[in-house]
């Protein structure tokens, strides 16, 4: 594993947002849109699409965004990591912009019968997973970016595989503990008013 | 969040237990754990903790955020989740007065008698037309009727006969109609053919007419010879337009001893029941119609017409629709001068399966103007072969291994050609189960389509390889690459090519080029070898070189790439020149001598009407060909192919001189092609076909993606509804007048439109006709609309005066996004709304007078769809502080605090003119407030008014308006789009002998 894939990552985005902060406001409204499309069809109940509308909407976002900044990315592994990135920062804002958190805050556990598919609080829990994810990072960065990548950014296996540089099996591995620890974090810690670490047991 | 206190070592020993435990056995695993956590309880803990949740995990966060995130957006807004409102019922009592004074019956038709009559208020002579009996007991059968005849009397064209009404006296309910003076078609075929001039034209002016009415949404049903007049001066004129639905209702007819056509004939004993003659397969099958049924009949009337005969004769209904079934029309009683295209569009409008079937009635008015324009181009049939020549099915199985019917073109090459060269058609069927695949565009957008080319046939035309996947693929499901070999029966998956698409050949048909993960390869076609060539991002199409080059497109801003054949660094051939507006370039193909590429160029990363250029590899300079045109490739009969909305058309092409050496023509309908999709994945022009050099063709049918077909309706405060304008098209956001007499309303489709309905005479004009636009308002004075729009850059506010006398004005100018809202009551100020990342929507009001736009709402929150109140002294809006959309009130201009007008949520909000109620949406709830404005402001508790399914919710900006009286809503109905997934596609063998005629090259 190279480790310095994600920083360059790091320091292209650090470019990016200090740059032109306009290109990625360019971005937001598109997502927005895309968020109320998909909500609609929850609300009018019509099948609720795959992963293709999730990649698509982060393609015409990169897309949108490659036009207005004439940036020409030659490694579509950046192009991957960015739009993940990007899409974790942009519905992560939405949702808290909504006062999902607030929200979220008072369940007492987060439901994950397998029978019921739609968390009951679905926006409160991407801030908590998001948070949660920062605390991964720190210690296990690796396994944060597969689930940035596979969670926010809606990439397959492979596609992480690609662009963190390491195997398919990696990645099953690490998606595997990852979202093992990040669920034990959000309904433990859901009791109490910051998620609990292993490290506190 | 603070720091975690986990140490990364410790972690890595947790990892390393936990990933070993679950290699383990169940039985074994504690043990395990025991042993590697020895001395160590709080490590065992963690590791114990973990694995408590391992399953369960398993499903943790499997749908992505995006949709976690619009699964709670849509929570907020479904305050009562699971109740399932009843779809509209659509009810209108009809009125009556009787003038007419009937004068002589003139004939009986499908549903009853006809007589002339004369209309003593309007003073002019019409046809009535009397309804069965049935009409008399029932109201809502009458109601029905009455609905469906005023769309049918928006029918205004020259070649239709227009229904003046629905009346009703004494409990009997008849049909008032224009009166026309002649005979009908019927009785002239009595007489024989039509000469083929003479045909063509009356043809031509029946697909006008029913061009117009499809236009608007309204099929026939039931169009035969007896409903088509010709008058005394050659005009002709459909009869009976949209009665066989009227009559029927909104049930399909379950039975086709129901049609209407058939009914008349049990009704009178002795007559002969050859009525269904004109009946498409799928009405004999009882199946649901559309308007391709019309397209059938079209056909069986030409043919009718060139022959004299009818094309499916039967003495019994049984008869007839086992021919209908079963069998094709005799095509040797076709006049030998039948022009070519005559019979392409003949063969085209009687195919009996209604997907391969010509869609558009257009493409056949098209090919008869033209038709009666030029000279006709005739090659006349060389010889007759006898009956042994029409293959059978069971022949063409054993064959070919293929497995359904087909059809045999009769007219061979002038020239003397070897006497095997006959077109053969036949349908290749995917293995059961499976879709062709290649980026597919799902419902409710698309039909499940593939947007990339999935399909390469051979160069000696004995194999193919397609693309295909399970059907209804979960994340999980791959395409792979399928090879079929027409001397075998089944389709042998390719080994190595999970995930592969946008498969293209290598020139010895040894090598499948193809794209998977973001990289192009190559297999060999036993699927031994495969190898990576190179990264591409996307697939936009490849071709390979006699010399061992692939050029390629990998991304829908760049142009043209190639490649060695064994993989290597890939060189940029073209950039696309944004000075010439080209914004993309893709689909390209090699030129036999791999000197130069046929290509496709976008304006941008979508594009309606794309154009077909030419690479010189030598100069690396290009060129366009041919306009309106995408995904062209060269054929050996010295023609390149290519392209149209769908329709693969040919031009004669010089390969010497690389020019065009004669017009282009149509060759086959319909033809898959990922045009007039508004998503740059998607919409990729490309089409579903590939042509060996043998002379096959293989393609799969299904057209481009059609607009969306929304109709505007009036619902009434119980939630009935009825159309307002009397045909569907992409329609989004709609306004009425401030005199209620007119609807401005926008449509986004192949085109985005402003139209302004005038509702009392009918007519709708369109003001704007390029760009993109979205929301509409009108000024208060109702000289003038307002609406959003942009060519390239951002969208900002327009106006334009409402008869569209004056072209567009720019009112604002910004780099943010804009939609209009409405204006204050005396015209001075226009509230609207701009996007901006930091605050979201924030509502701006802009002084017309000097044109300075000032804030009014812009706090972090989104405010949106801003309200005049009637009165100018308050605004209703909404906005999500709360978490959730809800309607408040403000005073205007302010200062003072906000009412919440709304309850558990609601949008789009609106007063009634009189001040007195705001009404406001809820999702597909309509919402009723009393508000009281006089002294001070004070609102009741809303009442739920009614529900309506699948209509659009404009968001920032208002999508419905209200009548003047508050009694209706007008708002615009949704199309509901169903998966029509291609599982099969179309082989035509010796296809270059059809073309070669089409299209003559004067080789």
């Amino acid at each position: 594993m190279t480790r310095s894939s994600p920083q360059e990552v790091s320091l292209m985005l650090r470019a990016w947002r200090g740059g032109d902060k306009s290109a990625l406001d360019e971005l937001m409204p598109l997502v927005y849109n895309e968020l109320r499309r998909l909500a609609h069809r929850y609300m009018t109940k019509e099948k609720a699409g795959h992963t293709l509308q999730t990649t698509a909407l982060v393609n015409e976002a990169y897309l949108r965004l490659v036009n207005l900044k004439r940036i020409e990315w030659q490694d579509r592994a950046h192009f991957f990591a960015i739009s993940a990135n990007f899409m974790r920062r942009i519905l992560v804002d939405f949702a808290r912009s909504r006062g999902y958190q607030k929200r979220g805050r008072d369940l007492k556990k987060i439901s994950l019968d397998e029978s019921i598919l739609v968390s009951p609080e679905p926006g409160a829990e991407v801030i908590r997973i998001d948070e949660a994810l920062s605390a991964l990072a720190e210690f296990d960065a690796r396994k944060a970016r597969v689930v940035e990548l596979r969670f926010f950014g809606g990439m397959t296996e492979d596609e992480a595989a690609e662009v963190l540089h390491v195997s398919r099996e990696t990645v099953k591995r690490d998606w595997r503990l990852a979202r093992n620890w990040l669920l034990c974090e959000l309904t433990d810690g859901a009791d109490r008013d910051e998620p609990r670490t292993l490290a506190e047991d | 969040m603070g720091p975690t206190g986990m140490n990364p070592e410790r972690w890595q020993r947790i990892e390393s237990i936990y990933n070993r435990v679950l290699e383990l056995e169940p039985g074994q695993r504690a043990a395990y754990i025991g042993g590697a956590c020895a001395g160590d309880e709080s490590l065992r803990k963690e590791v114990e903790r973990l694995l408590a949740r391992q399953s369960e995990a398993e499903h943790f966060i499997e749908s992505p955020a995006v949709e976690m995130v619009a699964q709670a957006l849509a929570k907020d807004q479904l305050p009562h989740a699971g109740k399932d409102p009843a779809g509209p019922v659509w009810l209108q009592s009809g009125s009556t007065l009787l003038h007419y004074r009937i004068e002589e019956k003139i004939g009986e038709g499908g549903m009853g008698e006809v007589y002339r009559a004369r209309d003593e208020r309007l003073s002019r002579d019409v046809a009535i037309k009397s309804l069965p009996g049935i009409f008399a007991h029932d109201p809502q059968l009458v109601a029905r009727f009455d609905r469906e005849a005023k769309l049918l009397a928006s029918l205004n064209h020259p070649n239709i006969a227009a229904i003046h009404g629905l009346e009703e006296s004494d409990g009997r309910s008849f049909i008032v109609m224009e009166l026309i003076p002649g005979q009908t078609l019927a009785q002239r075929l009595l007489k024989g053919p039509l000469p083929v001039s003479d045909a063509v034209e009356v043809c031509r002016q029946i697909a006008e007419g029913l061009e117009a009415a499809h236009v608007k949404g309204v099929i026939h049903r039931d169009l035969k010879p007896g409903n088509v007049m010709i008058t005394a001066d050659d005009k002709v004129k459909i009869l009976d337009f949209g009665l066989a639905k009227a009559l029927a209702g909104d049930s399909q007819p379950a039975d086709p001893a129901h049609s209407p056509t058939i009914t008349e004939a049990k009704s009178r004993p002795g007559v002969i029941l050859g009525t269904a003659a004109y009946m498409s397969p799928e009405q004999a099958r009882g199946k649901p119609v559309d308007r391709r049924a019309d397209i059938w009949a079209f056909g069986c009337i030409l043919y009718e017409c060139l022959t004299g005969k009818r094309a499916f004769p039967g003495e019994t209904i049984t008869e007839s629709i086992a021919k209908i079934l079963g069998s094709e029309p005799d095509w040797a009683l076709l006049p030998a001068v039948t022009p070519l295209f005559i019979r392409a569009v003949l063969r085209q409008c009687l195919q009996k399966d209604p997907s391969l079937r010509l869609h558009d009635i257009a493409d056949a008015r098209v090919e008869m103007r033209e038709e009666l324009a030029e000279p006709p181009l005739v090659i006349p049939v060389a010889r007759r072969f006898p009956l042994g020549w029409i293959l059978s099915t069971g022949a063409a199985t054993l064959v070919l291994g293929l497995v359904m019917g087909l059809a045999v073109m009769r007219y061979l090459k002038p020239a003397a050609s070897p006497i095997s060269q006959y077109v053969v058609r036949t349908t290749i069927r995917l293995e059961p189960g499976h879709w062709l695949d290649g980026v597919r565009l799902s419902p409710p957008e698309g039909f499940d389509h593939p947007t990339r080319t999935a399909m390469a046939i051979s160069g000696d035309g004995r194999f193919i390889v397609y693309v295909a996947v399970k059907e209804n693929p979960g994340e999980q499901d791959k395409p792979h690459l399928y090879l079929r070999r027409f001397d075998q029966l089944d389709a042998k998956p390719i080994a190595g090519t999970e995930g592969g698409m946008s498969p293209f050949l290598s020139p010895d048909d040894r090598w499948v080029g193809f794209w998977a993960d973001g990289k192009l390869r190559k297999v060999s076609i036993d699927g031994d070898v495969s190898v990576t060539l190179c990264d591409a991002a996307w697939s936009l199409g490849g071709s390979w070189g006699i010399d061992g080059r692939i050029v390629f497109s990998a991304h829908p801003i760049s142009g043209l790439s190639s490649v060695s054949a064994d993989g290597g660094n890939p060189e940029t051939l073209t950039t696309p020149d944004k000075t010439k507006g080209e914004g993309s370039h893709r689909l390209p193909h090699w030129l036999p001598d791999s000197k130069s590429v046929l290509f496709t160029i976008m304006r941008e990363w979508v594009d309606s009407r794309p154009r077909v250029a030419l690479l010189d590899l030598k100069t690396r300079k290009w060129s366009v060909l041919i306009e309106d045109a995408a995904d062209a490739r060269y054929v050996p009969t010295g023609h390149l192919v290519f392209l149209r909305q769908g329709t693969l058309m040919a031009v004669p092409f010089d390969l010497e001189k690389l020019q065009l050496t004669g017009r282009s023509v149509p060759t086959i309908f319909n033809v898959v092609q990922a045009l007039n999709i508004p998503y740059t994945l998607h919409g990729s022009a490309a089409g579903q076909f590939s042509v060996s050099d043998s002379g096959c063709l293989v393609y799969a049918s299904g057209g481009i993606m059609p607009d969306w077909q929304n109709s505007l309706v009036w619902m009434d405060q119980k939630g009935t509804g009825q159309p307002v304008a009397s045909f569907e098209a992409p329609f989004y956001a709609s306004r009425l007048s401030p005199d209620g007499q007119r609807v401005a309303c926008t449509a986004m489709g192949r085109k985005f439109q402003v139209r302004v309905f005038d509702l009392n005479r009918g007519t709708a004009d369109l003001l704007t006709d390029e760009g993109n636009t979205v929301f509409v308002t009108w000024t208060p004075d109702g000289k003038r609309v307002v609406f959003n729009w942009r060519s390239d850059g951002q969208f900002n506010l327009y106006w334009q005066p409402a008869d569209g006398s004056q072209p567009m004005e720019r009112l604002t100018t910004s780099g943010y996004r804009q939609d209009p809202g409405s204006f204050s009551p005396d015209g001075a100020t226009l509230a609207f709304l701009e996007f901006r990342p930091e605050t979201g929507e924030d509502i701006l009001l802009l002084d017309l007078r000097n044109r300075r736009v000032m804030p009014f709402l812009n706090s972090r929150a989104n405010e949106i769809q801003p309200e005049f109140s009637p009165d100018g002294r308050g605004m209703a809006y909404g906005a999500d502080e709360s978490g959730r959309d809800d309607v408040y009130v403000r005073p205007y201009p302010g200062p003072g605090g906000k009412w919440l007008i709304s309850q558990e949520g609601g949008t789009e909000p609106v007063w009634a003119r009189n001040g007195k109620q705001l009404f406001y949406r809820r999702q597909n709830q309509v919402w009723e407030v009393d508000v009281r404005t006089d002294t001070s402001f004070t609102a009741g508790k809303p009442r739920l008014l009614f529900e309506a399914l699948r209509f659009a919710w404009g968001w920032p900006s208002r999508s419905w308006d209200i009548s003047p009286d508050g009694q209706r809503f007008l708002m615009v109905k949704q199309e509901e789009r169903k998966p029509q997934p291609v599982t099969e596609m179309i082989l035509v063998l010796n296809w270059f002998e059809e073309l070669r005629r089409l299209c003559p090259t004067g080789k």
